[in-house]
């Protein structure tokens, strides 16, 4: 029979335990991943092996739900999962995950996620989608809450690159100017660009960049981003003017012409 | 002695070396030590179910409770939720909510019908949104890493006269994705 001391030390070390275990018996989930982003770049017919380490950050655990989904974004740059092999940039014929697709971390675990890359040879175009993990609510309570996160892919065979942005330009009923970039070629750009307002007589009146609020777009293949260019100031009356519209690809510092589109449009 | 101070000085600038004597000096080579680190990528996100101080509730995980007791109407979920989001990377973050569905009959509460308001830390509350059917509603999104992000949800449910008494279970979904 321990002694009263004794009592007094489990109490402490029990607390303490409890105090250092953060999160613990909360009503909390919380989910790690690194990396969340992996861009690869690789021949077609060469094996390839990637980790991703999710991780339980909560003090109980948790069951998780691991698929891979493909991916697009909304012309807007929101990251939407599609269903794997819907895409027609899908991962599916280049990715096998080779873990379990559900499993359970404790806490505090770390658990790496492998995937097998492998690109066939008829595969030229990028490839876009995602390593999702779910956790997957237990209880049957009136609204359950669940994390989804995981890791984007952008899977590059080494191919001829065809790089080119179709634009389209117009006035917003605001009279703002609203532009739409395509991505014509094979893989992802990321772009930026400059509007030039100039008279009928070939004076430059304004000169806007794009995007304003970030360093750079990224379209993948096939996708659109709509962007609207934002008057600082009304710099010139209303009237007539051409719009020259230029798009450069960003690479490593590197500004290279992608394309550009040169209008009549009444404005502002 | 004056004069022959004035005359000292440019004489000693013209030797670089001592004068008056021989001194060597030895570089002693001590153990180096390089200090490497890497900084991996990474999200990390939390969601807690929050009493109104915004303070953490124990329980298995967060489960939102809606008592709807008093008919048709709008009900407050009674305990907020609490979001953070750790990252170094760029990042978006959504929010989506599936139907609540009936246990016992086939009856539906559709996602429409459940709005979210997002106060972040330090700013004023913000007001309810509703969340669309199978659409996600972007609450948060940053073109820079090394953020911090904390967030109280706050939930609540509409609910008519067509909808059945009973329980329905239903399911929020916070996605976190890199932005890209």
């Amino acid at each position: 029979m321990p002694g009263p001391s004794l009592w007094k030390c489990f109490i402490v070390l029990e607390v303490t335990f409890f105090l250092l275990l953060p999160g613990y018996a909360l009503g909390s989930i919380a989910l790690g991943v690194s990396p969340p982003f992996l861009e690869v770049q690789m021949g077609s017919g060469v094996n390839r092996r990637v980790a991703i380490e999710v991780t339980n950050a909560a003090g109980v655990a948790v069951t998780v739900r691991c698929f891979l989904a493909d991916l697009t974004l909304s012309p807007q740059g929101e990251v939407l999962l599609l269903p794997e092999g819907s895409s027609p940039l899908s991962l599916s014929p280049c990715v096998v995950l080779q873990d379990a697709r559900v499993f359970t971390l404790e806490p505090g675990e770390r658990r790496k996620v492998f995937l097998r890359l492998k690109i066939p040879p008829d595969v030229r175009e990028g490839r876009y989608g995602a390593v999702v993990f779910e956790t997957v609510p237990e209880g049957s309570g009136e609204v359950a809450v669940s994390i989804r996160t995981g890791a984007l892919l952008f899977l590059l065979p080494r191919i001829r690159k065809t790089e080119r942005i179709s634009v389209t330009v117009k006035r917003d009923d605001e009279g703002s100017l609203w532009l739409s970039l395509e991505n014509a070629g094979n893989v992802h750009v990321r772009v930026r660009g400059e509007v030039l307002v100039r008279t009928r007589e070939g004076k430059l009146l304004h000169r806007a960049v794009f995007p304003q609020n970030e360093k750079n777009l990224l379209i993948l293949p096939g996708g659109v981003r709509e962007i609207t260019v934002e008057w600082e100031k009304r710099p010139f009356p209303p009237g007539e003017y051409e719009v020259e519209v230029r798009v450069f690809g960003e690479d490593r510092r590197r500004l290279r012409p992608l394309g550009a589109l040169r209008v009549f449009l009444a404005l502002p | 002695m004056r004069r022959f101070g004035i005359l000292l000085v440019p004489v000693l600038l013209l030797f670089p070396f001592p004068v008056f004597g021989e001194t060597t000096w030895e570089v002693l080579q001590g153990p180096t030590i390089r200090v490497e680190a890497t900084i991996h990528p990474y999200v990390n996100v939390t969601v807690n179910l929050a009493d109104e101080k915004g303070q953490a509730l124990p329980g298995r995980e967060p489960v939102v409770v809606f008592d709807c007791d008093r008919g048709p109407g709008t009900y407050r979920a009674k305990n907020p939720l609490v979001l953070s989001v750790v990252t170094n990377t760029p990042l978006q973050v959504f929010a989506e909510a599936r139907p609540l569905q009936g246990k016992e009959k086939a009856t539906v509460i559709p996602p429409e019908r459940l709005a979210i308001a997002i106060t972040e830390q330090g700013k004023e509350a913000g007001n309810f949104v509703r969340f669309l059917n199978g659409k996600k509603l972007l609450l948060f999104e940053t073109s820079a890493g090394g953020i911090a992000y904390t967030a109280r949800c706050d939930l609540q449910l509409e609910i008519t006269h067509e909808d059945r008494a009973g329980e329905y279970a239903g399911t929020i979904v916070v996605e976190v994705f890199y932005r890209p």
